[in-house]
Protein backbone atom coordinates (compact mmCIF):
# COMPACT_ATOMS: atom_id res chain seq x y z
CA UNK A 1 0.00 0.00 0.00
CA UNK A 2 1.02 3.39 -0.62
CA UNK A 3 1.11 6.27 2.01
CA UNK A 4 0.92 9.82 0.87
CA UNK A 5 3.19 12.22 3.61
CA UNK A 6 1.12 15.32 3.66
CA UNK A 7 3.73 18.04 1.93
CA UNK A 8 2.37 21.48 3.60
CA UNK A 9 1.46 23.98 0.56
CA UNK A 10 4.37 26.84 0.00
CA UNK A 11 2.93 29.70 2.69
CA UNK A 12 3.23 32.96 1.45
CA UNK A 13 4.11 36.26 3.21
CA UNK A 14 2.06 39.31 2.78
CA UNK A 15 4.59 41.99 2.35
CA UNK A 16 2.36 44.82 2.22
CA UNK A 17 3.58 47.14 -0.96
CA UNK A 18 0.12 48.28 -2.11
CA UNK A 19 -1.19 45.75 -4.62
CA UNK A 20 1.49 43.87 -4.53
CA UNK A 21 0.22 41.02 -2.53
CA UNK A 22 -2.90 40.65 -4.74
CA UNK A 23 -0.73 40.18 -8.19
CA UNK A 24 1.40 37.66 -6.47
CA UNK A 25 -1.74 35.85 -4.90
CA UNK A 26 -0.96 36.63 -1.08
CA UNK A 27 2.70 37.65 -0.91
CA UNK A 28 6.24 36.84 -1.15
CA UNK A 29 6.54 32.90 -0.69
CA UNK A 30 7.70 32.64 2.99
CA UNK A 31 11.15 31.18 4.25
CA UNK A 32 12.52 31.60 0.60
CA UNK A 33 14.49 33.31 -1.48
CA UNK A 34 13.30 35.79 -4.39
CA UNK A 35 14.97 37.48 -7.10
CA UNK A 36 14.13 40.93 -7.64
CA UNK A 37 16.14 41.66 -11.28
CA UNK A 38 15.72 44.70 -12.94
CA UNK A 39 17.74 47.06 -14.69
CA UNK A 40 19.30 50.26 -13.46
CA UNK A 41 17.02 52.66 -12.03
CA UNK A 42 14.26 50.54 -12.41
CA UNK A 43 13.58 50.69 -8.22
CA UNK A 44 15.23 47.24 -7.33
CA UNK A 45 16.92 49.08 -3.69
CA UNK A 46 13.42 50.73 -3.07
CA UNK A 47 11.53 47.55 -3.52
CA UNK A 48 13.97 46.21 -1.13
CA UNK A 49 13.96 48.74 1.06
CA UNK A 50 9.80 48.78 1.03
CA UNK A 51 9.72 45.16 2.08
CA UNK A 52 11.61 45.57 4.95
CA UNK A 53 10.05 49.06 5.77
CA UNK A 54 6.30 47.35 5.14
CA UNK A 55 7.59 44.40 7.92
CA UNK A 56 8.43 46.82 10.52
CA UNK A 57 5.76 49.26 9.86
CA UNK A 58 2.52 47.22 9.19
CA UNK A 59 3.68 43.98 10.77
CA UNK A 60 6.04 44.47 13.41
CA UNK A 61 8.47 42.22 11.87
CA UNK A 62 12.40 42.97 11.83
CA UNK A 63 14.83 43.41 9.17
CA UNK A 64 18.33 43.11 7.63
CA UNK A 65 19.49 45.12 5.05
CA UNK A 66 22.65 43.62 3.28
CA UNK A 67 24.34 46.34 0.76
CA UNK A 68 26.81 45.27 -1.41
CA UNK A 69 26.76 49.03 -3.82
CA UNK A 70 25.55 52.03 -1.77
CA UNK A 71 26.95 53.17 2.02
CA UNK A 72 24.62 52.72 4.70
CA UNK A 73 24.24 57.09 5.29
CA UNK A 74 23.47 57.10 1.81
CA UNK A 75 20.43 54.64 1.87
CA UNK A 76 19.15 55.61 4.78
CA UNK A 77 19.01 59.67 3.29
CA UNK A 78 17.89 58.26 0.20
CA UNK A 79 14.42 56.92 1.41
CA UNK A 80 13.68 59.09 3.70
CA UNK A 81 11.56 60.98 1.02
CA UNK A 82 9.44 57.80 1.50
CA UNK A 83 8.66 58.78 5.19
CA UNK A 84 11.28 55.58 6.27
CA UNK A 85 13.37 56.85 8.77
CA UNK A 86 16.02 54.02 8.83
CA UNK A 87 18.02 55.15 11.56
CA UNK A 88 15.54 55.82 13.92
CA UNK A 89 14.24 51.95 12.87
CA UNK A 90 18.12 50.77 13.78
CA UNK A 91 18.33 52.42 17.35
CA UNK A 92 14.89 50.83 18.20
CA UNK A 93 16.72 47.11 17.17
CA UNK A 94 13.95 47.00 14.35
CA UNK A 95 16.45 47.42 11.42
CA UNK A 96 20.62 46.17 11.11
CA UNK A 97 22.69 46.95 8.42
CA UNK A 98 25.41 44.55 6.84
CA UNK A 99 27.59 46.97 5.04
CA UNK A 100 29.10 45.02 2.15
CA UNK A 101 29.68 48.30 0.35
CA UNK A 102 32.93 49.60 -1.22
CA UNK A 103 35.23 50.83 0.64
CA UNK A 104 37.11 54.26 0.37
CA UNK A 105 40.73 53.97 -0.44
CA UNK A 106 40.52 49.97 0.06
CA UNK A 107 42.79 47.85 -1.64
CA UNK A 108 42.30 43.89 -2.11
CA UNK A 109 44.27 41.43 -3.24
CA UNK A 110 43.01 38.08 -3.93
CA UNK A 111 45.69 35.30 -3.27
CA UNK A 112 44.15 31.66 -3.15
CA UNK A 113 40.75 30.36 -2.77
CA UNK A 114 38.32 32.35 -0.67
CA UNK A 115 34.64 31.64 0.81
CA UNK A 116 31.81 34.32 1.84
CA UNK A 117 31.77 32.75 5.50
CA UNK A 118 32.76 36.06 7.15
CA UNK A 119 29.54 37.63 5.46
CA UNK A 120 27.58 34.60 6.35
CA UNK A 121 28.64 35.30 10.16
CA UNK A 122 27.97 38.76 9.85
CA UNK A 123 24.35 38.20 8.54
CA UNK A 124 23.72 35.63 11.27
CA UNK A 125 24.81 38.03 13.78
CA UNK A 126 22.83 40.88 12.63
CA UNK A 127 19.42 38.43 12.49
CA UNK A 128 20.01 37.46 15.91
CA UNK A 129 20.33 41.25 16.65
CA UNK A 130 17.20 42.53 15.94
CA UNK A 131 15.43 38.92 15.82
CA UNK A 132 14.67 39.83 12.00
CA UNK A 133 12.25 37.97 9.78
CA UNK A 134 12.95 39.61 6.44
CA UNK A 135 16.11 40.01 4.82
CA UNK A 136 17.34 42.01 1.67
CA UNK A 137 20.50 41.67 -0.52
CA UNK A 138 21.44 44.20 -2.67
CA UNK A 139 22.93 44.22 -5.31
CA UNK A 140 24.62 41.05 -6.12
CA UNK A 141 25.99 42.37 -9.19
CA UNK A 142 29.00 45.05 -6.85
CA UNK A 143 29.92 41.67 -5.33
CA UNK A 144 30.36 39.35 -8.77
CA UNK A 145 32.97 42.55 -9.98
CA UNK A 146 34.49 43.03 -6.77
CA UNK A 147 36.15 39.58 -6.67
CA UNK A 148 35.84 38.67 -10.18
CA UNK A 149 35.44 34.81 -9.57
CA UNK A 150 31.76 34.41 -10.29
CA UNK A 151 31.87 30.57 -9.90
CA UNK A 152 33.01 31.26 -6.05
CA UNK A 153 30.68 33.49 -5.60
CA UNK A 154 27.50 32.10 -7.41
CA UNK A 155 28.68 28.84 -5.07
CA UNK A 156 28.66 31.55 -2.35
CA UNK A 157 25.27 32.92 -2.73
CA UNK A 158 23.82 29.91 -3.08
CA UNK A 159 25.26 28.80 0.39
CA UNK A 160 24.22 32.30 1.94
CA UNK A 161 20.26 31.61 0.65
CA UNK A 162 20.36 28.08 2.05
CA UNK A 163 21.75 29.47 5.47
CA UNK A 164 18.60 31.97 4.98
CA UNK A 165 15.75 29.76 4.55
CA UNK A 166 17.24 27.18 7.55
CA UNK A 167 17.22 30.41 9.81
CA UNK A 168 13.29 31.05 9.07
CA UNK A 169 14.10 33.80 6.69
CA UNK A 170 12.03 35.52 3.94
CA UNK A 171 14.66 37.22 1.45
CA UNK A 172 14.49 39.73 -1.54
CA UNK A 173 18.24 39.30 -2.62
CA UNK A 174 18.50 42.36 -6.40
CA UNK A 175 19.97 41.77 -9.23
CA UNK A 176 20.82 43.86 -12.48
CA UNK A 177 20.12 43.12 -15.89
CA UNK A 178 21.40 44.54 -18.73
CA UNK A 179 18.32 44.85 -21.82
CA UNK A 180 14.27 44.95 -20.48
CA UNK A 181 13.69 42.21 -22.53
CA UNK A 182 16.31 39.58 -22.53
CA UNK A 183 18.20 37.47 -20.19
CA UNK A 184 17.16 37.50 -16.67
CA UNK A 185 19.94 39.00 -14.68
CA UNK A 186 23.80 39.22 -15.22
CA UNK A 187 25.96 36.69 -14.32
CA UNK A 188 23.25 34.02 -14.03
CA UNK A 189 21.84 34.78 -10.43
CA UNK A 190 19.22 33.37 -11.41
CA UNK A 191 20.54 30.04 -11.67
CA UNK A 192 21.02 29.75 -7.94
CA UNK A 193 18.27 31.39 -6.75
CA UNK A 194 15.68 29.86 -9.28
CA UNK A 195 12.39 29.15 -7.34
CA UNK A 196 11.09 32.69 -7.31
CA UNK A 197 11.82 35.61 -9.98
CA UNK A 198 10.58 39.13 -10.12
CA UNK A 199 11.47 41.29 -12.98
CA UNK A 200 10.66 45.32 -12.47
CA UNK A 201 11.05 47.26 -15.89
CA UNK A 202 11.07 50.74 -16.62
CA UNK A 203 10.44 50.82 -20.31
CA UNK A 204 10.83 54.04 -22.61
CA UNK A 205 7.62 54.17 -24.62
CA UNK A 206 6.88 57.05 -26.69
CA UNK A 207 9.27 59.12 -24.67
CA UNK A 208 7.59 58.34 -21.35
CA UNK A 209 8.74 55.92 -18.62
CA UNK A 210 6.24 52.54 -17.76
CA UNK A 211 7.54 51.24 -14.91
CA UNK A 212 6.10 47.03 -14.86
CA UNK A 213 6.57 44.39 -12.23
CA UNK A 214 6.08 41.01 -13.11
CA UNK A 215 6.00 37.47 -11.44
CA UNK A 216 8.37 35.04 -13.60
CA UNK A 217 7.61 32.44 -11.74
CA UNK A 218 7.02 31.17 -7.99
CA UNK A 219 7.99 27.46 -7.79
CA UNK A 220 5.06 25.72 -6.13
CA UNK A 221 2.53 28.68 -5.66
CA UNK A 222 0.74 30.50 -7.81
CA UNK A 223 0.36 34.12 -8.85
CA UNK A 224 -1.23 36.69 -11.48
CA UNK A 225 0.77 36.82 -15.49
CA UNK A 226 2.05 39.15 -16.86
CA UNK A 227 3.66 42.92 -16.56
CA UNK A 228 1.76 44.73 -13.72
CA UNK A 229 2.02 48.78 -13.82
CA UNK A 230 3.37 50.68 -10.55
CA UNK A 231 4.26 53.83 -9.65
CA UNK A 232 6.79 55.61 -7.29
CA UNK A 233 4.56 58.15 -4.78
CA UNK A 234 6.89 60.31 -2.33
CA UNK A 235 6.05 59.52 1.34
CA UNK A 236 4.71 55.91 0.28
CA UNK A 237 6.86 54.05 -2.07
CA UNK A 238 6.02 51.26 -4.56
CA UNK A 239 2.24 51.53 -5.32
CA UNK A 240 1.23 48.28 -7.76
CA UNK A 241 -2.19 48.99 -9.75
CA UNK A 242 -3.09 45.53 -10.51
CA UNK A 243 -5.52 45.84 -13.51
CA UNK A 244 -7.01 42.38 -13.06
CA UNK A 245 -7.58 42.18 -9.52
CA UNK A 246 -9.18 45.52 -8.96
CA UNK A 247 -12.01 44.74 -6.49
CA UNK A 248 -16.08 45.24 -6.92
CA UNK A 249 -17.19 46.44 -4.09
CA UNK A 250 -21.15 47.85 -5.20
CA UNK A 251 -23.67 45.71 -5.05
CA UNK A 252 -25.88 44.70 -7.61
CA UNK A 253 -29.58 45.84 -8.07
CA UNK A 254 -32.68 43.87 -7.56
CA UNK A 255 -35.20 46.35 -8.67
CA UNK A 256 -37.45 45.35 -11.81
CA UNK A 257 -37.73 47.98 -14.10
CA UNK A 258 -40.76 47.02 -16.98
CA UNK A 259 -38.95 47.24 -20.65
CA UNK A 260 -42.80 48.12 -21.57
CA UNK A 261 -43.35 45.00 -23.59
CA UNK A 262 -44.43 42.15 -21.60
CA UNK A 263 -44.06 39.58 -23.77
CA UNK A 264 -39.79 40.58 -23.10
CA UNK A 265 -40.48 41.13 -19.31
CA UNK A 266 -41.80 37.69 -19.35
CA UNK A 267 -38.58 36.44 -20.85
CA UNK A 268 -35.83 38.28 -18.97
CA UNK A 269 -38.02 36.67 -15.70
CA UNK A 270 -39.80 39.44 -14.87
CA UNK A 271 -38.56 42.34 -16.16
CA UNK A 272 -35.51 44.74 -16.73
CA UNK A 273 -32.53 44.89 -13.52
CA UNK A 274 -32.41 48.45 -13.24
CA UNK A 275 -28.66 50.13 -13.17
CA UNK A 276 -27.60 47.68 -15.61
CA UNK A 277 -26.67 47.93 -19.17
CA UNK A 278 -29.06 45.50 -21.16
CA UNK A 279 -27.97 44.79 -24.93
CA UNK A 280 -30.48 42.81 -27.54
CA UNK A 281 -28.09 41.86 -30.48
CA UNK A 282 -30.10 40.79 -33.42
CA UNK A 283 -30.04 41.54 -37.45
CA UNK A 284 -29.71 45.06 -38.31
CA UNK A 285 -32.44 47.05 -39.93
CA UNK A 286 -32.09 46.55 -43.08
CA UNK A 287 -30.90 49.12 -45.39
CA UNK A 288 -32.63 50.87 -48.21
CA UNK A 289 -30.54 51.96 -50.98
CA UNK B 1 47.37 29.66 7.79
CA UNK B 2 50.64 27.26 7.32
CA UNK B 3 51.21 29.44 4.40
CA UNK B 4 51.34 32.74 6.14
CA UNK B 5 53.47 31.47 8.62
CA UNK B 6 55.86 29.86 6.93
CA UNK B 7 55.84 32.81 4.60
CA UNK B 8 56.33 35.20 7.97
CA UNK B 9 59.25 33.29 9.38
CA UNK B 10 60.78 33.52 6.25
CA UNK B 11 60.62 36.91 4.91
CA UNK B 12 60.40 38.85 8.24
CA UNK B 13 62.10 36.68 11.19
CA UNK B 14 60.90 37.81 14.46
CA UNK B 15 59.30 41.13 12.93
CA UNK B 16 55.82 40.72 12.86
CA UNK B 17 52.69 40.67 15.01
CA UNK B 18 49.77 38.56 13.70
CA UNK B 19 46.82 38.61 15.35
CA UNK B 20 44.07 35.86 14.57
CA UNK B 21 40.51 36.48 14.89
CA UNK B 22 37.54 34.09 14.49
CA UNK B 23 34.66 35.61 12.26
CA UNK B 24 32.24 32.60 13.83
CA UNK B 25 33.16 33.54 17.76
CA UNK B 26 33.65 37.06 16.76
CA UNK B 27 31.27 38.14 14.33
CA UNK B 28 31.06 42.00 15.31
CA UNK B 29 34.56 42.28 14.66
CA UNK B 30 34.03 41.48 11.05
CA UNK B 31 31.22 43.88 11.07
CA UNK B 32 33.48 46.69 11.98
CA UNK B 33 36.19 45.58 10.02
CA UNK B 34 34.06 45.15 7.22
CA UNK B 35 35.09 41.82 6.64
CA UNK B 36 33.24 39.87 3.62
CA UNK B 37 35.64 37.31 2.40
CA UNK B 38 37.04 34.33 4.62
CA UNK B 39 40.11 34.22 5.16
CA UNK B 40 41.08 37.66 4.79
CA UNK B 41 44.66 39.12 6.12
CA UNK B 42 44.42 42.65 6.57
CA UNK B 43 48.60 44.63 6.80
CA UNK B 44 47.87 46.71 9.28
CA UNK B 45 51.19 48.46 9.62
CA UNK B 46 53.03 49.44 8.10
CA UNK B 47 50.89 51.65 5.86
CA UNK B 48 48.82 51.37 3.61
CA UNK B 49 46.45 48.88 5.07
CA UNK B 50 46.16 46.42 2.12
CA UNK B 51 43.51 43.30 2.34
CA UNK B 52 44.76 40.17 1.25
CA UNK B 53 42.13 37.66 0.47
CA UNK B 54 42.52 33.92 0.05
CA UNK B 55 44.07 30.81 1.47
CA UNK B 56 47.51 32.40 0.31
CA UNK B 57 48.35 29.90 -1.82
CA UNK B 58 49.42 31.90 -4.46
CA UNK B 59 52.85 33.07 -2.65
CA UNK B 60 53.92 36.16 -5.12
CA UNK B 61 50.37 37.76 -4.60
CA UNK B 62 50.94 37.60 -1.15
CA UNK B 63 53.94 39.39 -0.97
CA UNK B 64 53.49 41.73 -3.69
CA UNK B 65 50.46 42.64 -0.64
CA UNK B 66 52.66 42.44 1.93
CA UNK B 67 55.42 45.05 0.03
CA UNK B 68 57.71 41.97 0.77
CA UNK B 69 59.10 41.57 -2.74
CA UNK B 70 61.50 44.13 -3.01
CA UNK B 71 63.09 42.98 0.48
CA UNK B 72 62.77 39.69 -1.31
CA UNK B 73 64.88 40.34 -4.37
CA UNK B 74 66.91 42.60 -2.92
CA UNK B 75 68.55 39.64 -0.61
CA UNK B 76 68.76 37.62 -3.55
CA UNK B 77 69.84 39.41 -6.44
CA UNK B 78 71.86 42.74 -5.47
CA UNK B 79 68.80 45.42 -5.92
CA UNK B 80 68.62 46.10 -9.12
CA UNK B 81 65.26 46.85 -10.94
Amino acid sequence: MITLKTIPVVEKLKIGIPGFDQISHGGLPKDRTTLVSGTSGSAKTVFAVQFLASGIQQADQHGVFVTFEESPRDICQNMLGFNWNIQEWEKQGKWAFVDASPQVGEETIVAGKFDLGALLARIKHAVQKVNASRISLDSLGAIFTKFNDSNTIRRELFRIATALKAMGLTAIMTAERTQEYGEVSRFGVEEFVADNVIVLRNVLDEENRRRTMEVLRFRGTSHQKGEMPFTIVPGHGIIMIPLSAIEIKQTSSSTRVTSGSPELDRMCGGAFIAIQFSSYPGPPAPVRR
Amino acid sequence: MANLRRLCAEELPGQFELVIIDVLEKPQLAEEDKIIATPTLVKEQPPPVRRIIGDLSNSAKVLHGLNLQSIHKAKQGGGSN
